[in-house]
Order: structure tokens, then sequence, then C-alpha cells
């Protein structure tokens, strides 16, 4: 043991600026000057823009209350009618008023279709809606949405709940821009402290997802509005037809509202709060599904983003861009880093990997804290997190990356998405021979 | 054939006839005959052509208050058409001309030698009149079982024969709380035959159910098929896929031809919607409403009731026989009266006592005739009430130590003690007199008649000999 420290302390000292760079140059290069240097400086920025805009922002919250626009919520799902009463609960606190609530049921085997009649007779839901076949998910939106009156479709998860003003907060971007043709909720880890695996998600979810989204938002490049919680424009939703078969239907909607000529907001103060998978093997399940998605909607699917003349533009090309060199060609480098150290410096392979360790250990110690500022809304105490950062390495460094190297492989050699059991069989069959 | 029947049968212009020693008439719309005089012929033919006086005589007939009339074979002559299960349960049968009449002459007279087996047929109650009525009438009948009988004008949509005709529909729910008491009291056995619903408001039992708009529950809607193109995944009503060429169905969303259900399609579900309001549902609230009272009842708003069926027990066949006396509950409890076995016992002893010393002691009994019709005019909790005043009243031309009660609810018996016959007299015919005034001013339409009796008490003659001299006939 004393051994090995002895000579792990000869390898921080032989370590110069330039040998640190040769052998941590994934870190450095992806990492850190990625994930905190331009993060740390775009998030600075978004909030100097959203300082200097603020009598903007309040001028669309005037115009929003005095206009009062009547608003759809839709919540498509099967089986979920065990949470529909909170939910309900849940939206009539809401500071906004004015919405009609569908709920539709696809095809559910449990309760769900006596609780939600019974729920539509004594008012508490404007129209049930249920199918006996079901459909998956994306036709269940579709009827709800074919029924929508509403100015703007908010589209929920069932087993959300919400901050008293999220509606309100969700809906003031197509206020500030008269381009926003969706917006995306904020969403946190409602059961953070469940489970470690839920812990982790939580802090994910602080971190990557809506620290990101504000950053990807600010550059118009915000990628997937989240299915949990997010705000349509209902004459955006008629061009675009409603929502295409998923998975990833949360991605692909949000690209079709992009093709469409409309830009995607991001609203941090719009919070919904979710329950994440609670154990590391349906969280897996879960992310292999998004990641295949990936794969599926930006290379297969809307391609076309990467040709000009066809539905070319800029924002739309950078947000694919950035979205496929990160998530899945680095996410094949890390393997290259990975031959480059065992070749070429197999003899100090552990004191690499250690030091990689407390690097990035160190930099989520530095982005928890130092991001926590650009947080207006915590749903739980800094403290609490504190300890599992060391855990976050682990996390995302080798669990959600095999997650993700397995789940792209599996897609792009056998198009793995289209056996979903999440879909049912007649819905895939047509999509996978469409190429969908 | 013909000649032999007119040897024996004389008809006369007014509808009698008189065959094999029987006594008929045959009762035509507009005979102008009252009830009373229709009593003394052996049996009625209703003349059936018109079925509605056919089905209206014959439940008058049966709900007539007289056992003489309620028992009495009655037939249809020449009905015109089946009046129905209820109807045909009220009367004996049906012939088509009086040549017939041979043909029901065993039938009557079954009935007449059954009749004669009853001891008695008054009632100490009106709810113990009706169940004579229903058991004497089964009993006749040689029925030992009594089905109820679905019928479109009854208010509670089944009927009993010899109960039911004795309600108006707004009063019919009664039929209920009688045979409950007549099962209660062992005379009859009920088994379940069906279940039914009656209107939240009113009680009727007339409801037309049918599917309405949950929202403004209008029955007016137009029902489509949901379509699912699955290749798209758009959903919505067929008609958003219909087009007016031909009858392909085309998909709105991806302009594909929808081609073969189940394979790129398929139709998930239904929706209404509702022409009046534009309400879009998928189920439908089903409602009841009333047709007597108009009323919309909700399901879960009507009151629901077992219909039984009844078998005449034993106990039931021994009381239809020797008479039904229900529990003399109410009458006990009148304050100022006695039960009448102690009044029977005191008065015996006081008839003792004076044998040596001598006194001017009388027995009386006033008698209220149609009481029944007085407890369907005002029902029998204000009856009790109004008998409890009409003891007060008596008590106070009493002495302190006379004796009051009830033989039975039209029956009082009193003693008028310690003053001379001439006096008492006078006494009773004033509180006579004050009794006939009380009911007069207390219940509108109702024809009060009280008889009443009087006679000194014999020192030498047993009580049970002059209480039996003084109420012959009203017992
Ligand atoms: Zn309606
Ligand atoms: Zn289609
Ligand atoms: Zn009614």
């Amino acid at each position: 043991m004393e051994k090995f420290f002895d000579e792990y302390l000869n390898f921080i000292v032989w370590l110069t600026p330039n040998r640190f760079l040769r052998i941590f140059w994934f870190f450095v290069i992806f990492e850190l000057c990625r994930y905190v240097i331009l993060d740390f400086f775009l998030l600075s920025l978004s909030r100097i823009t959203r300082y200097l805009n603020r009598h903007k922002y309040e001028e669309a919250r005037e115009r929003f209350l005095f206009e009062q626009p009547f608003v759809s919520v839709i919540i498509p799902g099967k089986n979920e009618g065990k949470h529909i009463f909170k939910l309900v609960k849940s939206l009539q606190a809401q500071t906004y008023k004015n919405f009609e609530t569908i709920v539709v049921d696809d095809g559910s085997d449990d309760d769900t279709p006596i609780i939600g009649r019974s729920m539509q007779r004594a008012g508490l839901i404007s129209m049930f809606l249920r199918n006996d076949l079901r459909g998956g998910k994306a036709s269940a939106a579709n009827l709800a949405l074919r029924f929508a009156k509403g100015k703007y479709i908010v589209h929920l998860d069932a087993d959300c709940s919400f901050d008293y003003d999220a509606i309100e907060q969700i809906l003031l971007p197509f206020y500030m821009d008269d381009r926003v043709g969706a917006v995306g909720g904020n969403v946190m880890v409602r059961n953070y402290k469940e489970s470690l695996v839920t812990t982790l998600q939580a802090l994910e979810y602080y971190d990557t997802i809506s620290v990101g989204r504000v950053i990807s938002s600010y550059l118009g490049i915000y990628r997937v509005i989240s299915g949990a919680f997010g705000a349509f424009r209902s004459d955006v939703m008629d061009k675009i037809k409603g929502w295409d078969i998923g998975p990833g239907l949360d991605g692909d909607i949000t690209v079709k509202v992009r093709k469409a000529g409309y830009s995607v907001k991001f609203a941090q103060k719009a919070v919904c709060l979710t329950s994440a998978p609670n154990t590391f093997r349906k969280l897996a399940k879960q992310r292999m599904r998004w990641d295949k998605s990936l794969v599926r909607f930006r290379m297969r699917k809307h391609k076309d983003v990467f040709y000009p003349n066809q539905a070319f533009n800029w924002s739309n090309f950078l947000s694919f861009f950035e979205n496929i060199l990160y998530g899945f060609v680095l996410n094949f480098k890390w393997i290259f880093y990975l031959i480059d150290m065992l070749y070429n410096h197999f003899s100090q392979v552990q004191f690499i990997i250690l030091t990689n360790f407390v690097l990035y250990v160190l930099m989520n110690y530095f982005k928890f804290l130092v991001f926590s500022l650009f947080r207006e809304r915590k749903n739980a105490p800094i403290s609490y997190f504190l300890i599992y950062i060391p855990c976050m390495v682990i996390y995302f460094g080798y669990f959600l990356r095999l997650v993700r190297l397995f789940a792209h492989t599996k897609e792009l050699l056998f198009k793995a998405s289209y056996d979903d059991p999440w879909n049912p069989l007649k819905t895939s069959k047509h999509a996978k021979e469409m190429g969908l | 054939m013909d000649s032999k029947i007119e040897n024996i049968m004389h008809q006369d212009s007014n509808g009698e006839i008189t065959y094999n020693g029987h006594t008929f008439y045959i009762l035509y719309p507009n005979s102008g005959k009252s009830i009373e005089e229709l009593l003394g012929y052996t049996a009625i033919l209703i003349h059936a052509v018109h079925s509605a006086f056919a089905s209206f005589t014959i439940q008058r007939l049966r709900s007539y208050k007289d056992a003489k009339m309620y028992l009495k074979p009655i037939y249809f002559i020449n009905p015109s058409i089946d009046s129905g299960g209820y109807i045909n349960s009220l009367i004996d049968g049906s012939i088509f001309n009086v040549n017939q009449l041979n043909s029901i002459i065993p039938n009557i007279e079954e009935i007449l030698i059954r009749t004669h087996q009853l001891k008695n047929t008054e009632s100490a109650t009106y709810e113990a009149s009706i169940i004579t009525k229903f058991l004497t009438l089964a009993y006749t009948r040689g029925r030992k079982q009594v089905d109820p009988i679905p019928y479109q004008f009854s208010g509670i949509n089944y009927s009993y024969a010899g109960i039911s005709c004795n309600f108006e529909h707004s009063e019919e729910q009664k039929v209920f709380s009688i045979l409950d008491k007549a099962e209660k009291d062992g005379l009859i056995q009920g088994e379940f035959y069906d279940k039914t619903h009656y209107c939240n408001k009113c009680n009727h039992g007339a409801l037309n159910y049918r599917s309405v708009c949950p929202k403004c529950s209008s029955s007016d809607s137009l029902t489509q098929d949901i379509v699912h193109h699955f290749p798209c995944g758009n959903v919505g009503p067929i008609s958003d896929f219909q087009n007016e060429f031909d009858d392909n169905l085309n998909c709105p969303k991806c302009n594909k031809v929808l081609r073969h259900i189940g394979v790129d399609y398929d139709k998930p579900s239904v929706l209404h919607i509702c022409r009046k309001c534009d309400h879009k549902f998928q189920d439908f609230d089903v409602k009841a409403k009333c047709l007597n009272c108009e009323f919309d009842n909700e399901l879960e708003e009507l009151i629901e009731k077992s219909i039984k069926r009844y078998t005449i027990t034993n106990k039931g066949e021994n009381a239809t026989v020797f008479g039904y006396l229900p529990a003399n509950r109410e009458i006990e409890e009148i304050p100022g009266t006695i039960r009448y076995s102690l009044f029977s016992n005191l008065v015996s002893l006081e008839i003792e006592r004076v044998r040596v010393v001598g006194s001017k002691n009388n027995l009386a009994m006033i008698y209220l005739h149609n009481t029944t019709e007085l407890v369907t005019k005002i029902g029998e909790d204000r009856r009790r009430v109004l008998t409890k005043e009409v003891v007060n009243i008596i008590k106070k031309f009493l002495r302190p130590y006379d004796l009051i009660t009830y033989k039975n609810p039209s029956l009082m018996v009193l003693t008028l003690y310690d003053i001379s016959i001439e006096n008492a007299s006078l006494l009773l015919e004033e509180i006579v007199d004050l009794l006939k005034k009380l009911l007069t001013d207390n219940i509108k339409g109702y024809n009060v008649l009280i008889d009443s009796r009087i006679q000194p008490i014999d020192i030498h003659t047993t009580y049970k000999t002059q209480i039996s001299e003084l109420t012959v006939g009203f017992d």
C-alpha cells in the first residue's frame, strides 16, 4: 500500500502540464472545457441576457395574464389511473385556472377506466377517453390532441406533480417570442431519497438535464422536450399533425417543431416533479430506450437535417451535430482514449485511472456548487447530495456510458427499438417498414 | 240442447238471469245499477266487449268493502280481447254467451261452498281487512299461492289479486307494507320473484330507461368509431378519414389510404357526440324518466324493491277460515282504556259485589261504522290520535271508576256505574252527539255513522250473556 502511494506520488510529480495534457486529454477537452468552462460561460451569458430582458419578461407575463388563453392539459397513458386523482388535485392548485384536462387511457388493464370515468362524472377532469385496444403513447396523445380545444397544449405524465405556478411558467415563453412553438418544463426527481439510483438521477437532472437545457435553450439547440412536462402551440401541432410513433417521441416532436420553423425553449421555472426509476435495472431499461432513439431519430428519421436544401437550418444542424457528437461519437471516443492509455501508458494505467477519478470528483463538486448559483428552485438541500457526488463519477463515467454504448450498437446493427414492447407490435411493424 | 236450457233459464230485459237455482246479472256499461243492488245475485257477468269497462268494473267490484261482493263469482261475458294476466286473475272465467252458463256452474258452486266455510270476514283494522280480502279470495278460489302479475297500469309494476285493486296508483306502495305485515304475522310466506324500481320522487314504477349525454341528459346523440392509423399514429373519429367521393378511408395526416382493418389501422373505441350540447363522451349515462311525474332519475336514486310470490301458510289458512285478528296492540295502548279481558273480569266482579248491596249500574256500547274508510281517509297514525281524543272526551262524562274498553277498533264498550238508566241513556246520547261532531269536523267527506246501545246491568244474569245481548249485530 505504502509502495503504491510512493509510486503514485512520483507519478504526480512527474506530471508536467504538457504530460498532464497528453495523458488527460480526454478529461481536459471533452469534460473540463465542454462541461465546465463552456457551460459556466454560457450559463452566465444566459443569466445576463435574462437580466437585460427582465422587462420583456414582465411584459410577456402581463400580456399572458390579460389574454388568459384557454389551455388543454392532455394526459395520455396506460395504467395510470392510480396517479390521476393526485395529479388533478395538483392541477387544481395551479395559479393558472383557464384550462381543460383530457385524460386518455391507452388500453389499461387495471382500474384506470373506472377511476377516469368517475372523475369525469365528478367534473374533476373535462374529458376521459379510453381506447380498449392499446395503440401506443403517440396515438393516445394524438387522440387527446384531436379533441383539445385550447390555444396551447400542455402534455403531462400522470405520475408527475407540479409547482403551483408551473403551467403559467411553461406558457410564458410563448409570450416572449412569437417564434416559440414549444416549451419544455424543468423536470426534477421527486423520489431522490428512495435509493442510491434515484439520488444519482436527481443529481443528474440538476446538472446535465436542467443546466444543460438552460444552455441549449439559450443557444437555440434545445433538443428534447420531456414527455413529463411540455407545452405546444395548438396551431403548430396542427401543422406537424401531432406525435409520430415512438419510442423517443419526445425528441421527435421537438425536432418536428424545429423543422416546421419554430424555436423551442426551456422554462427553468416551470418545475415538475417526477418519479425516477428506483433500480439500476429499470434505469438501464429507460436509458436504453432514450439512447436508441438518438440513433433512430437523429441519424435515421431526421437525417435530412444534415442535407443542405432539404430541411436545413443552422440551429437544427448545430443541435443535431452537438447531440450526435457528444451523445454518439464521443461515446465511442472514450474507447479510443482507453486504447491510447493502454497502448502508450500501460505501466501507469492504475495511476491514470485514480487521477481521472479524482479529477472527475473534483469537477463534479465544483460544478455542483457553482451551478447551484444558477438554480432558483431546489427540491432538496444541497448538503444532502454532497456525499453522493463521488458516486457520480461511476454513474456517469461507467454506468451511463456503458448503457449508451450498448444501446447505440444494438440500434445501429439491429434496429432494436422497433421491437420495444413499449409500443404495440401492430404500430412498430409499420414504423420499421417505413424506416421511421 | 237449446230448448232444454230455455226451459230452465229465465232471462228478463234488465239483464237478470235465473238459471239452475242461481241468479245472475249481466252488467253492461251504463247499466245504472249500484254495487249494493248487485249484492243479492249469485254471480255477476260483466259484459266485456269494451275491455276498459270490463277491467275497470272487475277492479271496482273486487275492491268493494263487503265480502259479499268481493268474494262473489264474477265472469266476463263475450270478451273482445284478452285483458291480460292481472285482470284474468280477478275474474273467475269467461264465457262467450249465456248459453255457456252451464259450463261455469260447477265452478260457481265450488266458490260458494268455500265461501260458506268462512266463519268470519270482518276485520278489526283496515290493514287486516285488506289481508282478509287477499286471503279469502285466494281461499275461495282454491289458490294456495299468490303470484305478482306484471300489470302495465299498476303504479308498482306488479299487481296481486285481492290487494292491488284496493289502492289508487299514488297509494299502491301500501301493498308492500300490508304484505309485509301478513308475512310477519306468519299468514303468508314470501319468496323472491323479481326486482323492480320506482321513481324517487313519486314512487311510480313506469320508467323510461335511456342512454343520455352525461352533461345535458339529452338522449339525442351521434356515435362514431375512433380510427387509429398505425403507420403515422394518427387518431380521430372516422369522419376525419372519410371523403365525399368514395368509401375509402384516407388518413388526413399522412394522406395514405387505409387498407385493411387490423393490419394498418383499427378502431380502438367509439365516441358519442351529443347533438344538443356537442359534448363528446364515451360512456352514456343511463337515466330513468318517470312516466308519471317526468322526473329524470339517476339510476342510483331509484327506489329498489324486491317483489315476492306468496304462499299461504297453515296459520294463514286458519286465519282465513276463522277470521284474522291482528295483534291488538294499538287497542291496548290507548290510555284511559283497559284490555277487554280485564274489563270482562272487572265487570263480572262488580256484578258479584252489587248482588248483595244492589246498585244502579249500566253497560253501554258505541259502534263506529266503516272504520276502514276512516283509516283510508286519515291513515292509521291519525286514527290512533283521534281515538285517544275520543277516549278523553268520553272520560269527562264518566265517573272516575268507570271502565272503558275496545272490543275491536270499531266497537267500544263502557260502564256507567251508579246512575239511573234514564240518566245514563241521556248521557250516552250526549256522548254520541259529541263524537259525531268531532269526527265530522276533523275528517272531510267522511260519513259518520255511529250506533249505540245501553242497558242496565242485571245482577241475576252473567256478564257473558249481558255483553252478547248488548253487542248483538255489532260484534
Ligand atoms: Zn349533451
Ligand atoms: Zn396516417
Ligand atoms: Zn315520478
